[in-house]
């Protein structure tokens, strides 16, 4: 079909009740035509860098592929942990990947629940975001292991050995959950994009396309009774994934709170955690955003103001984060325990884990006070070094938590540092390129703008009579 | 041959759809349905369509198997299959059985509330009927598609009505049965 | 990074000395490089590895009662003895199926008592090294039998008379060897006859010889002595009785010691040592000070005790000026000496010379520490009356001369373990003809013509003798390996025995010895160990001599800083040859595995700007050594020290372990000499295993100790330890026995002979210097360390760590698979076939006692040191945790074996192996349900404390607070 089918249709002026702050978050009154036709050509006609783009990110994802296999065959000790030091980077980027998962389903489920129309262009974007990067979070739990190839002992099912997992652990809880959260954030995001699907079905030129996507679209037709069905279902789903989001990282939180260790065991880690997670997540969705924003030329569909809401997020949970860091030292120094006082106020600040906490503490509370600037805020390449700046923040509180506790936690005879080693290092590039190989394979074959909900939101706008 | 017709309109914009189908439901149509690129939470009531009730009862039903299901298999392995001395820890430590119970029920729900959907809106199908009338697949673009079902014989003013109220074009075809 | 170092790694992973890579990945190179070692490698490997070691030929004779017939799957254990510097040292061998598997102390023998130093456990590991010599061979190549036998035919013909031949031989104490040497006089009377033995006692017995006119060994009772003062010596942990003494020792540190209450030891030393560990008062001194210590005492005490002694003293001794710390000790030692007037104890370290030793004898002497306590007997070591004894020199000439036709040296490295300025190394090719017969390629063999296997110990028939000449018999477990030859049948052939046999000489031998009810004689003798009733006669030496005092305290011209030369509280002299248990056990006092590092004062060690691994540069009369620094609180500050046994040359391109530090041993300076420290600005990786020595915050709950006082007047009051209690109901399923143990930190002298008969036991592997420096070890059991009170004169505790077996365990409750769980008797179990490895259980054990297999250790072993491993014990695979499992299979087998012959298990059956071997009986192990056990009796004592008890884990190891008892006025 061709443009030459769009007759004049003559648009009203503004809908009275949308905001100007709302408008703004369409600038340009586009006909539902020109929205599809728009968003649907970055699938049909991909910019030009963007194979070159998958071919360079599964390059570097080969470093990933040789480092899981020398570390499976060799063994773990190709790593550089010790006694006590037993779990370090592997367990460090589990929890760091998790948590930027967590921004992903925290916009489109949050934001949708409190109805805030803003999500709608990102909030695609960030679903991907979260399953891509519980693919990587989901690799770690499975390497750190001594023996990964028995992974499966700790799902119950009926073995000649005649025993179980145990349940008590956080481990065990954590399967449930992060198998739990991967299961519901991808039929989160598959419900949402299955009219999206049909719409690249209807639209593509080539039969072959029609095809696939239509196999994809699973034969989805936009009746009235079907589109209040998916509503009510995505809103269902949406109410289901937010309480999952702050359960699955107070668990995985707890791999921690339920240990004995200084500096471990505390109650304030689960909403410690989740406000963490969200934190980096909504960091790495900014910096996913702003190149593809650019890139795209989505400069109208993705604003300033999606921007300055994102980095008024930011603000708000680095606070949480200070806030956080605050509470667990001032516990540990009322608190008594002579343990504790030794790892928060001695070993942490001034111990030899110094030089990390004061980075993480630059990072994480320092680096978000420059938020309060609205000039920052609408800044994107201020945004963008920020939340580079927070992402490593985040990373490195997660190893200097997990680590300054191993390294001296009791009898100071087994006090001992810890050195990574380039295996180490080597899986965390690993992800951080297959992660980028994943995503930009998203950007390739799945329209990435929500194009239904947009024209929706259009039609909020602008579109009654 | 049913002998049930079924005339569809097709609309350029969400508004004209919602007003046609507000003004056929004045004149006393009340098998409308429609077809629409995006949800239209008006044009839903316009067609009085009823809530979905089953929908939400299956959800809860999911995930109280979900949950239930979960506690089942930690208290059956670790009270009755395996009993073990685990740290001094009692048998049936239900506190610790809560954040899986949680996510277990999380996962009921979700899957069924997924399947749910599909299932009920007859999804996934390769074919549709109205995939037979040209210039249909604009529905989940840019079109509107509003149908009328008659039982006997179709009002014969009604094409200029809806020609009146907008529709671009008017189809006349046999109602699903 | 360990893929760079992969070649590297795999050829330590097969080649004897895997164990210095093992930190490395094993893999498939390493498989193809075995197949690549000799046939006779091969065959000796593999053959070892299906296990068919054979039996000797001749009758062995099993420990005690029990079914002599081989029971499959039931070991056996035989009594023999192990000979250090001469002295036996009575043994209690495991054999399954004639497989020595596991070597304990002869409970019989007095040098033992059943307890077991780390050398004796490495006799096993020895006894299986693959770099043992496996073929006589000249010039490094194989030769037959008869070319060995036709030198050794020439040198034994009586034509000759032996003349140019030399024969030196490691310290002996056996009858049968005396007998033989005497024959051999008579039919070789011009063989020169030397002992190498390069720790010797010679100082000791000249200084008895000085002050009572007659070479003599002092025999100590540390039960009877109130008051013990040790100078320079480490009675605890060497010497030929040091496991009787330390055993003694212990008895009187308990405060209701039924041989008067605790005693109180004196240490004056230079090093900090085993025994200066646990001294209540310690002075260190450069070893020059400690003479003028040892003359300002004797000074003193002889004056307090009047008579010709006093004049002697007064006139020959000016008043010497000691600083006054130094004085204030001297005063109140002496006080306190006299106050406990035969019943105290004066006693030296070898190294110290003569006129020190001479002292000693004059103090005991005028301190009346009589017979009961303190006794002298001629030492039964061949050849210790000879003035020569352990010296080199004249075979030194002779060589220089080329007046050497044969040398024949039997298992001595005397190119190695010997004054530098022997020049031994250089000398030796100069002779004729030479043969050398060890268990390893030496620097000495290497020298020499011909290389021979000799016996091992646990391969032999020999007779040997302890300190207080209890005579054991020598029995082999199994039959040399490689067809080595014992000392005894060397002699046979030089004195024309065609075909000697070992088994018929020491027979035939004690036969004419013991004719009457001989077989009797020989069965028991064998069963036991010890030959009862064979103590030699203690000598009455009279009053002392003052003739030497003139050469005590003789004030040194010489400059630069005086470097103390010690044998080494693992490797002794280094004859063991580098057995990794030894080189990876933590030294006792400094924690440093795989090195020997030079100790520094911390004074002098700020005053040089030299720090931990800085590599110093010692170098004296135109000779230096450089080697890493190391400093060690309590050093004192005017000296520093290297122990000797390390920097073995390697011939298998391994690494060399540590520095030789006899390349700086004089035989004109004994162990004290002078060296002028230079930096070399390098720096070494010191693998040590425990970096903080101090006891921060929470120190109360960690470790408890008190002065003798305090206790018992916290007694006295009725002041308790607080005990925890638990929010959880007690277990469901208790069977009514539940293990646990009690470790007495007051007896616990931190010898670390416990740490190797653990890992002995348990199939510990050994993880090299990387993985120790990664702090990878695996060793079960650790001593834990702690100082307090300042650098320079720190006061030392010590706990043996393992795990606890925590009736609430941390541990347990977070691991997934349930892989480590309890037992119904209280044992934390660890499945190592459930486990998956996420090592979450180490995270959370408060003690940090797991340990995780980071590699595959044990499959790259395919040498015959598998063959030690001990059968009851899983070999656990890679990526599985362990840790102590409280010996669950020595507690299985004894239940087993009730159940079986139908009777109740007894409290004391079960011994884990570290309890078995701790000289001091420090650890005790039982049923704590069993009132009538030491365990139940020592959980309840007011000395029994939980470590980390607020952490509510109930730890079922309970620890007895450590006690001290300082003098008042040192206070």
């Amino acid at each position: 079909m061709t443009a030459s089918a769009e007759n004049g249709v003559v648009w009203p002026g503004p809908d009275p009740s949308a905001s100007a702050e709302e408008l703004a978050l369409l600038p340009r009154a586009q006909s539902d035509r020109a929205l599809t036709e728009e968003l649907l050509n970055h699938v049909l006609q991909p910019p030009p860098w963007l194979g070159r783009a998958i071919l360079v990110a599964g390059g570097l994802s080969s470093v990933l592929l040789a480092a899981v296999l020398y570390t499976v065959l060799t063994g773990i000790g190709v790593w550089g942990n010790n006694i006590p030091v037993a779990w370090a980077f592997g367990i460090t980027n589990f929890v760091w990947w998790i948590g930027i998962g967590h921004a992903g389903t925290f916009i489109s489920a949050f934001l949708l629940l409190l109805e805030q129309k803003w999500r709608t262009s990102i909030n695609r974007f960030a679903e991907a975001m979260t399953l891509f990067a519980l693919v990587q979070a989901g690799l770690f739990p499975l390497l750190h292991m001594g023996r990964p190839w028995f992974f499966y002992w700790l799902i119950p099912y009926p073995s000649t050995m005649g025993v179980w997992p145990q349940f008590r652990s956080s481990l065990t809880w954590d399967v449930v959950a992060v198998s739990t959260y991967f299961t519901v954030s991808l039929l989160f995001w598959y419900l949402g994009l299955i009219p999206d699907l049909a719409a690249v079905r209807d639209f593509a030129p080539e039969r072959w396309r029609r095809r696939i996507y239509g196999v994809f679209a699973l034969g989805w037709h936009g009746s009235a009774a079907a589109w209040r069905r998916h509503r009510i279902a995505y809103g269902v789903l949406a109410g289901i994934a937010a309480p999952l989001v702050v359960s699955v990282h107070s668990i995985v939180s707890m791999d921690f709170a339920i240990g004995v260790l200084p500096g471990w065991h505390s109650t304030i880690f689960p909403p410690y955690f989740v406000a963490g997670a969200i934190y980096s997540g909504f960091a790495m969705v900014l910096t996913l955003m702003i190149p593809a924003r650019r890139l795209y030329r989505l400069e109208h569909v993705i604003t300033r103001d999606h921007l300055d809401k994102m980095a008024k997020l930011l603000l708000v949970t680095g606070t949480l984060v200070t806030y956080a860091y605050a509470v667990e030292i001032y516990c540990a120094w009322v608190g008594g325990d002579a343990f504790e006082r030794h790892l928060l106020l001695e070993v942490r600040p001034r111990g030899p884990m110094a030089p990390l906490f004061w980075l993480v503490i630059a990072c994480n509370c320092g680096s978000p006070l420059l938020l309060w600037s609205r000039r920052v805020r609408r800044s994107t390449l201020a945004l963008f070094a920020l939340s580079l700046t927070i992402q490593l923040g985040m990373w490195l509180e997660r190893l200097m938590l997990i680590v300054s506790s191993e390294s001296a936690d009791f009898l100071p005879a087994i006090f001992h540092g810890y050195r990574p080693t380039l295996i180490d290092g080597g899986l965390l590039f690993g992800t951080l390129a297959f992660f980028c190989f994943l995503f930009l394979l998203f950007l390739r074959f799945v329209p990435f703008i929500p194009l239904t909900e947009l024209k929706a939101l259009e039609f909020e706008l602008r579109g009654r009579k | 041959m049913s002998g049930r017709t079924q005339i569809w309109a097709e609309f350029a914009t969400g508004s004209l759809v919602l007003a046609a189908a507000r003004a056929l439901r004045d004149l006393g149509h009340r098998e409308l349905s429609a077809f629409t690129p995006y949800p239209i939470p008006e044009l839903e009531e316009v067609l009085e369509l009823p809530r979905p009730r089953l929908l939400l009862a299956l959800v809860l039903a999911g995930a109280c198997l979900g949950g239930g299901l979960a506690f089942l298999i930690i208290w059956w392995t670790a009270v009755v299959s395996y009993p073990l001395n685990v740290g001094g820890r009692p048998l049936n430590s239900f506190v610790t059985d809560i954040p899986i119970l949680f996510e277990s029920a999380v996962l009921g729900a979700a899957a069924t509330a997924f399947a749910a959907t599909l299932g009920l809106s007859g999804l996934p199908r390769l074919h549709h009927p109205l995939d037979a009338i040209s210039g249909f697949e604009r529905s989940s673009l840019d079109r509107f598609w509003l149908g009328v079902v008659f039982d006997q014989e179709v009002d014969p003013d009604l094409p200029g009505a809806l020609q009146e109220l907008g529709a671009l074009r008017v189809h006349r075809g046999e109602a699903a049965p | 990074m360990p893929p760079l170092a992969r070649g590297r790694s795999a050829f330590r992973a097969d080649e004897p000395e895997f164990v210095f890579g093992q930190d490395q990945p094993p893999d498939e190179l390493s498989r193809r490089q075995f197949l690549a070692l000799s046939g006779v490698t091969l065959a000796a490997a593999s053959a070892a590895l299906s296990g068919c070691t054979r039996a000797p030929a001749e009758k062995i004779v099993p420990y005690r009662v029990q079914p002599s017939e081989i029971v499959p799957g039931r070991p056996l254990h035989y009594a023999t003895a192990a000979t250090w510097d001469g002295y036996a040292r009575g043994l209690l061998v495991e054999s399954h199926e004639g497989r020595p598997s596991k070597i304990e102390g002869n409970p019989q023998h007095p040098a033992s008592l059943g307890a077991s130093s780390a050398e004796e456990q490495a006799l096993l590991l020895e006894l299986y090294d693959p770099r043992r010599l496996r073929a006589i061979s000249k010039r490094g190549a194989p030769v037959s039998q008869a070319e060995l036998l036709s030198v050794l035919g020439a040198a034994g013909d009586g034509v000759r008379k032996g003349r140019g031949v030399h024969l030196v031989l490691p310290a002996l104490s056996s009858p049968l060897v005396a007998e033989q040497l005497a024959e051999l006089a008579l039919r070789l009377p011009e063989l020169t006859l030397h002992f190498h033995v390069p720790l010797a006692r010679r100082a000791a017995w000249q200084g008895a010889k000085l002050a009572f006119g007659k070479v003599l060994d002092t025999r100590v009772d540390l039960r009877r002595a109130d008051v013990v003062l040790a100078l320079d010596a480490d009675p605890l942990a060497r010497g030929p009785n040091a496991l009787g003494l330390a055993r003694a020792f212990a008895e009187r540190r308990q405060p209701s010691s039924r041989y008067g209450g605790m005693n109180r030891l004196y240490v004056v030393e230079t090093a900090m040592s085993v025994t200066g560990a646990n001294a209540d008062q310690r002075l260190a001194l450069p070893p020059s000070a400690i003479s003028r210590f040892v003359a300002a005492l004797l000074r003193k005490i002889a004056l307090a005790s009047g008579g010709e002694a006093a004049a002697a003293v007064a006139q020959a001794l000016p008043e010497l000026t000691l600083g006054d710390q130094a004085e204030r000790f001297v005063n109140s030692l002496a006080a306190d000496l006299l106050q406990h007037r035969a019943a105290s104890a004066v006693l030296v370290g070898d190294e110290q010379p003569a006129e020190v030793h001479a002292a000693a004898c004059a103090l005991n002497a005028l301190l009346e520490n009589g017979e009961h306590v303190l006794s002298y007997a001629p030492p039964v070591v061949l050849g210790s009356d000879r003035d020569d004894y352990a010296s080199l020199q004249g075979l030194r000439d002779a060589l220089a001369a080329g007046s050497v036709e044969t040398l024949l040296v039997f298992d001595s490295d005397i190119a190695y373990a010997s004054a530098v300025d022997w020049e031994l190394a250089r000398l030796l090719p100069k002779a004729k003809r030479s043969v050398c017969f060890g268990l390893f390629r030496t620097r000495t063999s290497a020298a020499c013509e011909f290389e021979a296997p000799a016996a091992h110990v646990l391969e032999s028939w020999l007779d040997t003798r302890a300190l207080d000449g209890t005579i054991s018999l020598v029995q082999p477990l199994l039959s040399p390996l490689y067809s080595g030859t014992t000392v005894s049948e060397l002699l046979a052939r030089l004195s024309g025995d065609p075909e000697p046999s070992a088994h018929d000489l020491l027979k035939r031998f004690w036969q004419r010895a013991r004719p009457d009810q001989f077989d009797e004689f020989w069965e028991t003798a064998l069963a036991r160990g010890v030959v009862t009733g064979s103590e030699s006669a203690t000598y009455p030496p009279g009053a002392p001599s003052f003739a030497w005092l003139g050469g005590l305290a003789r004030a040194s011209a010489e400059h630069g800083i005086e470097l103390s030369l010690r044998a080494d509280p693992r490797l002794h002299d280094g004859r063991l040859g580098n057995q990794p248990w030894l080189l990876e056990l933590p030294c006792p006092v400094t924690k440093l595995a795989w090195d020997n590092a030079v100790w520094f004062g911390p004074g002098l060690a700020q005053q040089l700007g030299v720090a931990n691994g800085d590599v110093v540069t010692l170098s004296a009369s135109g000779r230096s050594l450089s080697a890493p620094a190391l400093v060690v609180p309590g050093h004192a500050d005017g000296a520093i020290s290297l122990a000797l046994g390390w920097g073995r040359d390697s011939f298998d391109g391994t690494e060399v372990v540590g520095v030789d530090a006899y390349q700086l041993l004089d035989s004109t300076r004994g162990h004290h000499t002078r060296v002028r420290v230079t930096r070399t600005g390098r720096h070494a990786e010191l693998a040590l295993t425990q970096d903080t020595m101090r006891l921060g915050e929470g120190a109360e709950s960690i470790m408890l100790s008190r002065t003798l006082s305090e206790h018992e007047s916290q007694r006295a009051s009725g002041s308790r330890i607080k005990r925890q209690l638990s929010l959880y109901s007690g277990d469901a399923a208790q069977s009514p026995r539940q293990w646990g143990m009690t470790i007495d930190l007051n007896a616990c002298t931190g010898c670390s002979a416990c740490v190797v008969a653990c890992q002995a036991e348990n199939n510990i592997p050994s993880v090299g210097k990387r993985g120790v420096l990664k702090h990878r070890e695996m060793h079960w059991l650790r001593i834990d360390r702690y100082l307090t009170g300042s650098d320079a004169a720190p006061r030392v505790l010590q706990q043996p760590m393992a795990c606890q077996h925590c009736e609430k365990a941390p541990c347990e409750y977070v691991c997934p698979t349930g892989a480590t769980v309890h037992s119904s008797d209280g044992l934390n179990q660890m499945v190592y076939n459930r486990c998956v490895g996420t090592r979450f259980c180490s995270n959370n054990c408060p003690y940090k006692v797991r340990r995780f297999n980071w590699f595959d250790y044990h499959e790259s072993d395919r040498s015959p040191r598998a063959l030690a491993q001990n059968p009851e014990v899983t070999v656990r695979a890679r990526g599985v945790m362990e840790k102590c499992t409280y010996c669950v299979q020595r507690i299985r087998t004894a239940e087993i074996r009730a159940r079986s012959s139908g009777r109740a298990l007894a409290a004391s059956e079960v011994q884990t192996a570290c309890e078995q071997a701790c000289p001091t009986r420090a650890i005790a192990f039982g049923d704590v349900n069993d009132p009538s056990s030491e365990v139940a009796r020592l959980r309840a004592s007011d000395r029994a404390f939980e470590v980390l008890a607020e952490l509510g884990t109930a730890p079922r190891t309970r620890y007895l607070m450590k006690l001290t008892n300082p003098n008042p006025e040192l206070a």
